[in-house]
């Protein structure tokens, strides 16, 4: 229940943000907190009179985001991430003997009140399938055996520790540079290494000769679209009185992508000096970091990066708050992220107008990804002449990959923009069992089967050559043990679920195609089906406000085209004609 | 500009969009999310085009209009994309068309049949949405049926963006999306006031009247615009009917933008106006035989109306005749009264609830600025940059205009002042909202205004050329010293000093006002103060300025300029000069030296005189019974009369002491011309035909008259009308033509003028604007050892003045049934009361039996209560202590003491 002291706690959540609404959330999360993980109707009421906001909205934000428990959750709330990763890499297996050790099905708790289980949708650990999220804590590269141990251990009141196992490699030139280096996150440790020596020449420029070489070093953006960062800074409007805001977009929530996670959780001073850079050449003053609920810890790791920064004197025209989601994967889209930053419901807004002229707080605003802001440093550093000679064609710098499914190795590779496929899959360990086909960029991005990867190279025109988008960097292999209709079946099962609601194409479309892959899957499929499916994902691409209409459509598309035999056997043999 | 869509070359508005624009030209493009009212959402996605030179498919929601763009909605790409939309929102849902209230006006039903889609496609049953399938009819006006709704968000929209009451919402979401009321109640107990914007916005049938569930279909209703008989705003109201009987309420839709209300209506607009078809409306005539009311053929009441006046005539004269008009009927029946009183029975002797509520407005703008009304327009809220509001409840009292501030202060970043002893929905947006000592106003404005000058943020330039009276009135603000004013007011002097800086410096100030100003013993000395202030910073004669009195009648305003008053004809013309009455006598075809040279009585005085001076009244539309102060003495003074003749649609309180009753027709069956509080003089039209028996209050005052021996005495809205407008030099140019579309705002002196929505702009009514010394002057009646508490009275959101109209309004009557006195919880803790007991309130004047709202919305010492309810009445209890000038009563002040019934 809500007392003096927490209504106090939320007043200083509210004094850090420019509009007090921008609180709600993490009010929400903190109320939460301090009644065993169960947000209760009389503190988010009373919330809503100290926010000042209506007890619709207040409903409306807590229903929308997954982490808000509207119901009571058992001392341990054991999430299962059963996503294509997982999928891939074993999770279902954990997520049934969670079933049988425990005693309850998916969503109920133990009668004990001990724990509850939950399937969840992707929490950015895809190399170290399976994962549980216990309550803050992840549990990575999970075994029948380590899940026992781990029942036990929360049994005995213990959190272990997890133990993931956690592949890093490539040439880790820039973004992994310090990824094995001990204490990583300390500023001593960034500092030995040429750490903050690219801001400080950076103040040394006016911002125009800063946005100047970030434009000259044509650094694409790393969150999926592939645009390039100095041109989207180029669209802030010139001599506007409003202020500027920067946010960096650290809701990694991509199946198949968890590369700004290594780089807040190691190498935060990156982040934080790419930002400070940032802020420079375009005049923010406040700057914040939208990082995905799920991700609690990493927050705590960059707000304590942040506060030695400060202390150190190295942010004076910036100030750079965290703000942690509440789970939900359209976050990642830069105006659904705006919009939840305000303390709303994340739902992407029509563009135009876009971020840079009305964004944040009706004001210019440029959403970055990490990777991208990542970057900075090297280039102002190095110059943009060194961030292009590492790349091919159109695509410069560093990337980091992170290869998820049927390899030996998984994990997080840096190579340059271009690097063959092959290169990266093989640094990976190589595959596991029979290829069938690998998705590269990210669980949006159309599967290419085994022959279609032969000479690819992992840049954005190559991939967009293949017929597939680079996006995240985000490298799924699959082997022939799957069943692509059932690998269709949990895509879209996952952009259903995450789909906002408010465009009717996606909210219902999703749905009718999780139907009829269900049905089709059920043995009840007729052959129209399969073409009512390609006839939805053909209509719904570019049909919605934001892009996940196209972010499940061409996935889905490109499953049943190039999978086109296993989606024909589930028909029913004689309507098959 | 010219665009083309689909071949047709369509004639286009620089910033429209491309749906609007088929729409302005005839074509039907699928949409189901767009409403201009509540604005584009762009989400339903079926509006869909291509258009020559962009890229894929657009909504035209959101496609602006370019010179010569190339629209093409009937594409194979679009039409597929347009049929996926509405296919899966018929799979979605649950569309049971046969029996749906929408049929034949739903948008889902619409955009279905243009496209072919003979059923729904895709099968989704094995999706489970939360909060669906479950019918809502927790509400007694709306249900709510969610396997209906399409999700286009346009009544959340209008809740949060145009009504401003923030109940709607959207709960979880993607598939899960519902509609959700506060934090997922069902309607009818969440915190929503039934205000049915979000009936009136939605496309399917969703969210439909209870009033019209089964009743009829869409084609079987009839929709006629009138003006709405509740508040003073004005609103255009469609009214829907079957047959004689009304069911509900639409905000016009057509030129929704240049109405008062700008197509929204609250919940008496909205729900309320079904009093109109009560069974007690009156039908038949009444006459007192033995004591009892009988009832008469309409020749027997109007003969004995006839003679019982002509009896008091020629025993004592004119004078000794009072005429109440009435606040809710129409210009040309107060004109008709009025030319009644002063041209047939040569009696000035005429006033009507004005008195009550705006007298002081009226006498003391007259004073300061030489016009008693409203000086700016109400959709000028948004283009002020500060509002400040004392003595209005607006949300509940003019509640579509309440809505507008709210927008104004949330979406336009208005700001606002709220100096109200209540916590007022209004104060819970205000940037500074201040709880004065009740009566205690002529302190706080006048001590803001020396800090004003003390700072030198008064407008100088404005007062040397546009004011005087300067040096007397700078004296007098000398006494208005911190010290002093925080001990009178309570008001701390930092928030003396907050709000008179915010106010002077903050550019456009506008001031908006009600009874808690009006209704006092020192009415007119507050209503200078606040001319004062606005004088002394320049906010008159501009947009967004202005002195702003919200006037609580649907036609109190017109009543005024009709001459519904003791001292002045039509359009504020003095009775006392031989000219204006000679202009009169000359328009009624009487001799000018038989008129009544001197003002008459008020109606307050006329109370008090009963039995003495005054010894018949004839009362149309009125309720003293319940509307006057200390009720006790009125109904002694009353019952002091001779006779009384009463024409009303029920047996208020006042007709059941009449001594003949005769049945009038309502608003909904009248022609007639309304003036909302902003001037604006707008058509009200017959919705159905007059109940059987009732007549209208022209018909009936035309054939009093005849038989008084007046000669063509005009019986029709136009005749009077016409003839009104030829003797008032403010309505000269006023046509029903010419008010038939969004009405006009006095002056209007000729028929190319067009009209005035703000007054004073280059010089003031009376010339120079007036700066009043002031002294200030307690309530006259102040809490003390045996009655310790300060009681306020009001109205509330539900209820309409006496509650003869809305206390028979079912969804009215349902959601408040009855009174209660509001008791701050330190006082309910102290005399034991517990929140919902049954109490005693009790005053010098009287003893009311009610129930205990604990609420923190009153401040300690202080206690609200409604006059709505007959059962327990706030006038029993309240003070008729008077304003010297206006005349008015000190409703809002008098000390009281509650206990708790054992």
């Amino acid at each position: 229940m809500i007392n003096e002291q927490i209504l106090q706690r939320i007043d200083a959540l509210a004094a850090r943000y420019p509009k007090r609404e921008s609180a709600l959330l993490p009010a929400l999360d903190l109320l939460q907190r301090e009644n065993n993980n169960h947000l209760l109707k009389e503190d988010a009421r009373r919330l809503a009179a100290r926010l000042k906001v209506s007890r619709s909205k207040v409903q409306g934000v807590a229903t929308f985001y997954t982490m808000l428990n509207k119901k009571p959750v058992g001392k341990y709330h054991l999430q299962v991430d059963t996503n294509v990763p997982g999928m891939l890499m074993g999770a279902d297996v954990i997520l049934a003997h969670l079933v049988q050790t425990l005693g309850i099905a998916v969503g109920e708790t133990t009668a004990d009140g001990l724990f509850t289980l939950s399937e969840v949708q992707d929490l950015g650990a895809c190399g170290t399938c399976p994962v549980i999220q216990v309550n803050d804590n992840y549990q990575e590269s999970m075994t029948i055996a380590k899940t026992d141990a781990l029942i036990t251990a929360l049994g005995q009141g213990e959190m272990p520790v997890s133990e993931p196992i956690n592949h890093v490699g490539g040439e880790r030139t820039v973004l992994l540079k310090h990824r094995l280096t001990p204490n990583a996150t300390a500023l001593a440790t960034y500092r030995a290494d040429e750490g903050y020596v690219a801001l400080t020449k950076t103040l040394a420029k006016t911002s125009a000769q800063v946005a100047d070489k970030v434009k000259r070093a044509v650094l694409r953006g790393r969150g999926g679209a592939g645009f390039s960062a100095g041109t989207k800074w180029g669209f802030l409007p010139k001599d506007d009185p409003r202020p500027v805001y920067l946010i960096a977009n650290a809701d990694e929530g991509e199946p198949g992508t968890f590369k700004d996670r290594q780089i807040m959780e190691y190498d935060p001073h990156l982040l934080i000096e790419g930002m400070a850079i940032a802020a420079y050449a375009f005049g923010a003053k406040k700057a914040f970091i939208y990082i995905r609920g799920e991700f609690r810890w990493i927050s705590l790791i960059l707000e304590k990066a942040i506060e030695e920064a400060k202390a150190a004197g190295l942010l004076p025209h910036v100030d750079i708050e965290v703000f942690v989601g509440g789970g939900s994967y359209v976050c990642g889209d830069e105006t659904a992220l705006i919009q939840s930053l305000e303390g709303g419901r994340g739902t992407p807004r029509l563009k135009p107008p876009f971020p840079a002229n009305k964004g944040l707080y009706g004001c210019p605003t440029i959403v970055n990804n990490v990777e991208t802001l990542a970057c900075l440093p090297f280039i102002l550093n190095h110059g943009a002449d060194a961030f292009r000679a590492m790349g091919s064609s159109t695509s410069y710098g560093p990337k980091i990959f992170g290869i998820s499914g049927h390899v030996h190795r998984p994990g997080v590779y840096e190579f340059a923009l271009g690097t063959p496929l092959a290169t990266l899959l093989d640094a990976a360990g190589g595959i596991q069992g029979q290829l069938k086909g690998v998705i590269v960029g990210g669980l949006s991005a159309p599967i290419l089967t085994a022959d279609e990867i032969v000479g690819l190279k992992m840049d954005y025109d190559a991939c967009a050559a293949a017929g597939t988008v680079l996006g995240s960097g985000g490298i799924m292999v699959v082997n022939d043990s799957v069943s692509i209709p059932e690998l269709a079946l949990r895509t879209i099962r996952f952009y259903a679920h995450e789909s906002c609601g408010q465009c009717t194409p996606c909210r219902d479309g999703s749905v009718a195609i999780k139907c009829l892959i269900e049905k089709l899957l059920a043995g009840h499929g007729l052959a129209q089906d399969i073409e009512r499916i390609l006839a939805l994902t053909h209509t719904i691409a570019g049909l919605t406000i934001c892009p996940l209409g196209e972010a499940f459509s061409l996935p889905i598309r490109a499953m049943v085209t190039k999978f086109r035999d296993e989606f024909d056997a589930l028909v029913q043999p004689e309507r098959v004609s | 500009m010219k665009i083309t869509i689909n071949g047709t070359e369509c004639a286009a508005t620089t910033g429209a969009n491309v749906l609007q624009t088929a729409r302005d030209n005839g074509l039907y493009i699928p949409s189901l999310c767009y409403y201009p009212r509540s604005g584009t959402a762009g989400k339903c996605r079926a509006c869909v085009a291509e258009v020559d030179g962009m890229r894929g498919l657009q909504t035209t929601c959101t496609t602006l209009v370019t010179e010569g763009m190339n629209v093409r909605t009937d594409t194979a790409k679009a039409v597929a994309a347009q049929k996926l939309v509405i296919d899966l929102q018929l799979s979605a849902g649950e569309h049971d068309c046969l029996s749906c209230q929408k049929n034949g006006d739903c948008e889902l039903q619409t955009a279905a049949h243009f496209l072919g889609i003979k059923k729904p496609s895709y099968l989704m049953d094995s999706v489970r949405r939360e909060g669906e399938r479950d019918r809502d009819t927790s509400s007694e006006s709306i249900i709510f049926d969610a396997s209906k709704c399409v999700k286009c968000g346009r009544c959340v929209d209008a809740c949060n963006k145009v009504v401003m009451h923030e109940v709607l919402g959207f709960g979880q979401r993607g598939h899960d999306v519902h509609v959700i009321f506060d934090d997922g109640l069902p309607m009818g107990e969440s915190s929503c006031v039934r205000c049915g914007e979000c009936v009136q916005v939605c496309p399917t049938g969703a969210l439909i009247p209870q009033a019209a569930e089964g009743v009829a279909r869409s084609w079987e209703l009839k929709k006629t615009r009138t003006i709405c008989v509740y508040c003073g705003v004005g609103c255009n109201i469609d009214v829907v009917t079957k047959g004689n009987k009304i069911l509900y309420g639409l905000g016009s839709q057509e030129n929704w933008q240049d109405l008062p209300n700008q197509g929204s209506l609250c919940v008496k607009g909205r729900f309320g106006l079904d009093f109109v078809n009560s069974p007690d409306r009156l039908t038949t005539p009444l006459i007192r035989k033995d004591g009892q009311l009988v009832e008469a053929s309409w020749e027997e009441a109007m003969a004995a109306a006839a003679a019982g006046l002509q009896k008091v005539l020629d025993k004592d004269g004119a004078g000794a005749i009072g005429c109440l008009s009435s606040a809710k009927c129409s210009n040309e029946e107060n004109y008709a009264m009025m030319r009644f009183a002063r041209g047939v029975l040569k009696t000035n002797n005429i006033d009507h609830c004005a008195r009550l509520c705006h007298a002081s407005t009226v006498a003391g703008l007259a004073a300061t600025l030489g016009s008693g009304a409203m000086t700016n327009s109400m959709q000028e809220a948004i283009k002020s940059d500060v509002i400040l509001i004392t003595g209005s409840n607006t949300t509940w009292n003019h509640p579509v205009f309440g809505g507008m501030i709210k927008k104004a202060v949330k979406e336009n970043g208005v700001k606002l002042i709220v100096v109200d002893p209540r916590e007022i929905d209004l104060a819970k947006v205000a940037d500074i909202h201040i709880r004065q000592k009740g009566g205690s106003d002529v302190a706080w404005l006048m001590a803001m205004q020396k800090i004003i000058v003390d700072n030198g943020w008064h407008n100088q330039a404005f007062i040397d050329t546009r004011c005087e009276g300067w040096d007397a009135y700078y004296q007098s603000l000398q006494a208005y010293t911190p010290e002093v004013v925080t001990e009178i007011t309570g008001i701390a002097e930092a928030d003396l000093y907050a709000m008179a800086k915010l106010y002077a410096t903050g550019g456009r100030a506008s001031i908006y006002f009600s009874m808690g100003i009006t209704q006092s013993t020192h009415g007119v000395d507050n209503v200078k103060a606040i001319s004062n202030l606005a004088l002394i910073t320049g906010n008159l004669g501009i947009e967004g300025g202005g002195i702003n009195p919200l006037r609580g009648q649907s036609n109190v305003q017109g009543a005024c300029d009709m001459g519904a008053l003791p001292n002045v004809f039509s359009g504020y013309q003095s009775v006392g000069e031989v000219r204006v009455r000679e202009k009169y006598a000359k328009a009624w075809g009487i001799d000018a030296a038989s008129m009544d040279p001197e003002n008459g009585l008020p109606v307050t005085l006329m109370i008090d005189q009963a039995g003495e001076q005054i010894k018949a009244l004839y009362i149309m539309g009125e309720n003293p019974m319940m509307a006057d102060p200390n009720l006790r003495h009125a109904k002694e003074q009353l019952q002091k009369l001779d006779f009384i003749v009463v024409q009303d649609i029920f047996l208020t309180e006042t007709a059941q002491l009449a001594d003949v009753v005769l049945p009038a027709a309502s608003f909904a069956e009248k022609l007639g011309t309304f003036v909302n509080t902003e001037r604006r003089v707008q058509i009200g039209r017959p919705v159905i035909d007059p109940l059987p028996g009732a007549r209208q209050d022209y018909d009936i005052i035309a054939d009093l008259a005849t038989r008084f021996g007046a000669v063509n005495f005009p019986a029709t809205p136009l005749d009077l009308f016409n003839e009104m407008r030829m003797v008032t030099p403010s309505y000269r140019g006023m046509t029903y033509a010419r008010l038939d579309k969004v009405g006009l705002r006095w002056p209007c002196p000729t028929e190319d003028h067009p009209g005035t929505p703000i007054l004073h702009k280059e010089r003031f009514t009376r010339g120079l604007g007036l700066l009043s010394p002031l002294d200030y002057r307690p309530a006259m009646e102040l809490p003390c050892t045996d009655y310790p508490l300060l009681l306020s009275t009001g109205r509330l959101l539900e209820h309409y003045h006496t509650g003869s109209m809305s206390r028979r309004s079912y969804t009215l009557n349902t959601m408040v049934p009855d009174g209660e006195v509001e008791i701050h919880p330190d006082d309910a803790a102290k005399l034991g009361i517990d929140h919902g007991a049954m109490v005693h309130v009790e005053t010098r004047r009287g003893k009311v039996k009610t129930r205990a709202n604990v609420t923190t919305r009153v401040d300690k010492g202080a206690l609200f209560m409604a006059f709505h309810f007959a059962e327990a009445s706030a006038n029993q209890l309240t003070n008729d202590a008077l304003d010297p000038i206006a005349k008015i009563p000190e409703f809002k002040v008098c000390a009281a003491r509650l206990e708790a019934i054992v």
